[in-house]
């Protein structure tokens, strides 16, 4: 039995992780925690940011496909907290893990 | 010292914030705003002024002049409004 | 006093937040717990756990119960005396005063459903303020049984009071002091992005790698930073929530002229009566009176259950009855309200829509009282809440490793006195609440005054951590972990899966039914989350003793190498492992 509503706000919380992690892999220091090299080149840097904004619009998007704005609004602002929470927690732990969402020789 | 600028961002900071919201309902209402509305949406904004003038008694050079302004304005205010009060239900 | 403006921020950031995040902790923890109350009240009180009902007929099964209520002992003894005017006459006994307004609530997270009666003051010293002494009961909505109410709502009536009184009820006290720590809180957290120069570049950082000083300040801020709106609007709504009543009362004080004359005037415009007629009257069937409210929230194309029913002047020609709709589905509180009079049961009012002010206050005042159906958000908020939590204790850590060197140089108690009242009010409140269940699953079903003894128990078992924590914390002192930390999070594993144990053992609930096969959420979600929680706290536990083990070798290598001096200065050797 599974509800639209889940699946779409399911797909909103995995956009958010990959936006914040895309925005944290456009910083040197979390670069280098994931990849091993100095940092990102300029191209990277820029494609990875536009990347990780897209990835938080969308998670809004579908915040709003599944629920009235209000509630939207909300369940928004907290998954971006988890989600930055998520991606904090990887980095400190497992930031190889981060490696699959962009390859240390884009 | 401390003692002096704790009490003042407390003390000071509660009076004027007492002194705004009286104010600020009152003049409202005098202005033609239903009572509830103007208590309602005075609350909101006074919590921030409370904040505000908190910060402001700690980062602010002069103590004497944050206790000038948090009291002195709090009790300004405090009376203006009660002055209103008056006129309108007179 | 502070020659810039960073100084005066850490000196308020740091001392504020020291004083009042004892009060936060409490806040922010018993908080958190509050999202899933009415789950707790649950698995607290098993002949609760079925489904949630939406509200019966009144005509049929509540008025005859209402009409039973007694006004409560403890209330008419502590506010009787205070209300009465001695001037006018004798007081009226308990059992003969009058009956002025009904009420019954209930929520799409409640089986159980909450009502009361309001009993009027004869001869009263204030007549304007229509104080009422309370008489209120739980019932089973599907037979009209009364649940006894020594049974305690752990969920809703000890956790949830908790975290915005603290239970000091003395002239409201424990608000008052809330809400002194929800504006150090607001403080706090602004001081905090002032002092927090590389807020973005570090927006990320969590090194726990490091020496405990710097990585407990980097989930400090992280755990600050990445839930800030959460923290910010929770402190700001608190404190909305309580504004009119109790802390700034400018309109029941200095402005009461101006309210009175406003309330004189509302009732003239909604055509709602403001007192009694004197005259005596009948109520009309109030089950045709909810009909007609769906029916009308259905043609504005809102439909949906009633959340709130009240009867106002009750018996008299008066009385109106006001019918509010569940706001279920909206962040906003229960509104749309439709008032009928009572003795017909023709409509007088239908609420109007609200104006923006109204719409903002309702959508604030709502989005922290969480009357809504999203598990996804509620869960969310948890979250946000915990993290809170987290900020709060590792403020703690913060402040006695960065001085607990120089305490312990010059013999300094203060470090240890700080964090053994951490421990208190991190682990030690976790023990207390997961014990507290514990002691619930332990004490007979049938145990007179049951709440009471679980509510002793609480308390006492937080005194008994307080003891613990300062008693083992002489390490502190000579700048080492207190092995307080360490010992509570086992106690705090042990005790939480005790708990799931023995809801397993006294009530045949276990998970493998409540999750798979006789499926019912509030019980397995308490259960999940207490293993959740032993888990947490069984790596904490390990990781502590890891840490504890590695300063113990560094000082006794700087003890063998005080013997044979290489030259190395000593705090970097006491430094280096975290």
């Amino acid at each position: 039995m599974v509800d639209a509503t889940w699946l779409v706000l399911t797909a909103a919380g995995m956009a958010t992780v990959a936006g914040c992690a895309w925005l944290a892999l456009a910083m040197d220091v979390h670069w280098q925690q994931v990849h091993g090299s100095p940092g990102p080149a300029r191209a990277t840097r820029i494609a990875l940011r536009v990347l990780g904004i897209a990835g938080l619009a969308a998670s809004a998007a579908l915040c709003f496909m599944a629920d009235r704005p209000s509630m939207a609004v909300l369940v928004w602002v907290m998954l971006l907290a988890g989600g930055a929470l998520s991606v904090a927690l990887t980095l400190a732990w497992k930031p190889e893990a981060l490696g699959v969402l962009w390859s240390g020789r884009w | 010292m401390v003692v002096g600028r704790v009490s003042a961002g407390l003390l000071g900071g509660y009076a004027f914030t007492w002194g705004f919201t009286a104010l600020g309902i009152a003049g409202l209402v005098a202005l033609g705003v239903d009572f509830h509305e103007a208590e309602t949406g005075v609350l909101l904004l006074a919590l921030l002024v409370f904040l505000g003038v908190f910060l402001w008694a700690f980062a602010a050079a002069s103590l004497a002049r944050v206790w000038l302004v948090l009291a002195g304005g709090g009790a300004f205010m405090t009376a203006a409004a009660w002055a209103l009060q008056r006129a309108i239900v007179h | 006093m502070f020659s810039s403006l960073r100084l005066s921020m850490s000196w308020l950031h740091t001392w504020f937040g020291l004083v009042l995040g004892f009060v936060l902790m409490v806040a922010f923890f018993f908080g958190s717990l509050s999202v899933f109350d009415r789950e707790i009240d649950r698995w607290a009180i098993p002949q609760t756990r079925f489904a949630p009902q939406p509200m019966p007929s009144f005509d049929r099964m509540l008025l005859p119960i209402l009409r039973q209520v007694q006004p409560d002992e403890q209330d008419y003894a502590a506010n009787m005396p205070a209300l009465h005017d001695a001037s006018k006459g004798p007081m009226t006994p308990r059992l003969e005063l009058p009956v002025d307004e009904y009420w019954a609530y209930t929520t799409h997270r409640d089986p159980v459903l909450i009502m009361g009666v309001g009993f009027g003051v004869p001869q009263p010293k204030d007549p304007a303020a229509h104080n009422h002494i309370h008489g209120n009961v739980t019932i089973d909505p599907r037979t009209g049984e009364l649940l006894r109410d020594d049974q305690l709502k752990i969920g809703s009536g000890f956790f949830y009071p908790m975290h915005y009184s603290l239970h000091l009820k003395w002239r409201d006290l424990g608000i008052w002091i809330v809400g002194l720590a929800a504006l150090t809180m607001l403080a706090a957290l602004v001081s905090g992005v002032i002092l927090h120069r590389r807020i973005w570049r570090e927006f990320f950082t969590f090194r726990p790698w490091k020496r405990t000083q710097r990585s407990a300040l980097d989930l400090h801020n992280l755990t600050g930073v990445v839930a800030l709106p959460f923290h910010f609007f929770f402190a700001f709504t608190g404190l909305a929530i309580f504004a009119g009543h109790f802390y700034l009362p400018v309109g029941s004080t200095l402005l009461k002229p101006l309210h009175e004359r406003h309330e004189v005037q509302e009732a003239q415009r909604t055509g709602l009566p403001h007192e009694r007629a004197g005259v005596a009257a009948p109520l009309a069937s109030v089950d045709a009176m909810v009909l007609e409210a769906k029916r009308r929230w259905a043609a504005r194309d809102m439909a949906g259950q009633v959340g709130f029913l009240q009867i106002h002047h009750v018996g008299d020609a008066n009385s109106f009855v006001s019918i509010y709709r569940a706001g279920s589905d909206r962040v906003a509180l229960v509104g749309e309200g439709i008032h009928f009079k009572a003795a017909t049961g023709a409509v007088l009012r239908e609420d109007p829509p609200r104006t923006v002010v109204a719409q903002i206050n309702e959508f604030l005042t709502g989005l922290h009282l969480q009357h809504f159906e999203h598990w996804l958000l509620r869960w969310l908020y948890v979250l946000g809440g915990l993290l809170g939590a987290v900020c709060i204790a590792t403020g703690f850590i913060f402040f006695v490793e960065k001085r607990k060197q120089q305490h312990a140089a010059a013999g300094g108690q203060g470090s240890r006195v700080v964090d053994a009242l951490a421990v208190t009010t991190v682990t030690g409140m976790v023990i207390a609440a997961v014990a507290m269940l514990v002691v619930n699953r332990l004490l007979p079903a049938d145990l007179a005054g049951r709440g009471e003894w679980e509510k002793a128990a609480f308390w006492a078992i937080w005194v008994l951590a307080m003891i613990h924590a300062f008693a083992r914390s002489g390490p502190v002192a000579r700048s080492r972990i207190n092995p307080a930390w360490r010992e509570q999070c086992w106690a705090i594993a042990g005790l939480a899966i005790s708990a799931v144990l023995l809801n397993w053992i006294t009530t045949g609930d276990h998970l493998v039914g409540t999750v798979f096969t006789d499926t019912y959420w509030p019980v397995a979600g308490v259960d999940l989350s207490l293993l959740a929680s032993a888990a947490l706290a069984v790596v904490a536990a390990r990781s502590l003793a890891r840490r504890e083990r590695c300063a113990e070798e560094v000082g006794a290598r700087v003890q063998a190498s005080d013997e044979t001096d290489d030259g190395l200065p000593v705090t970097a050797r006491l430094t280096h492992h975290g």
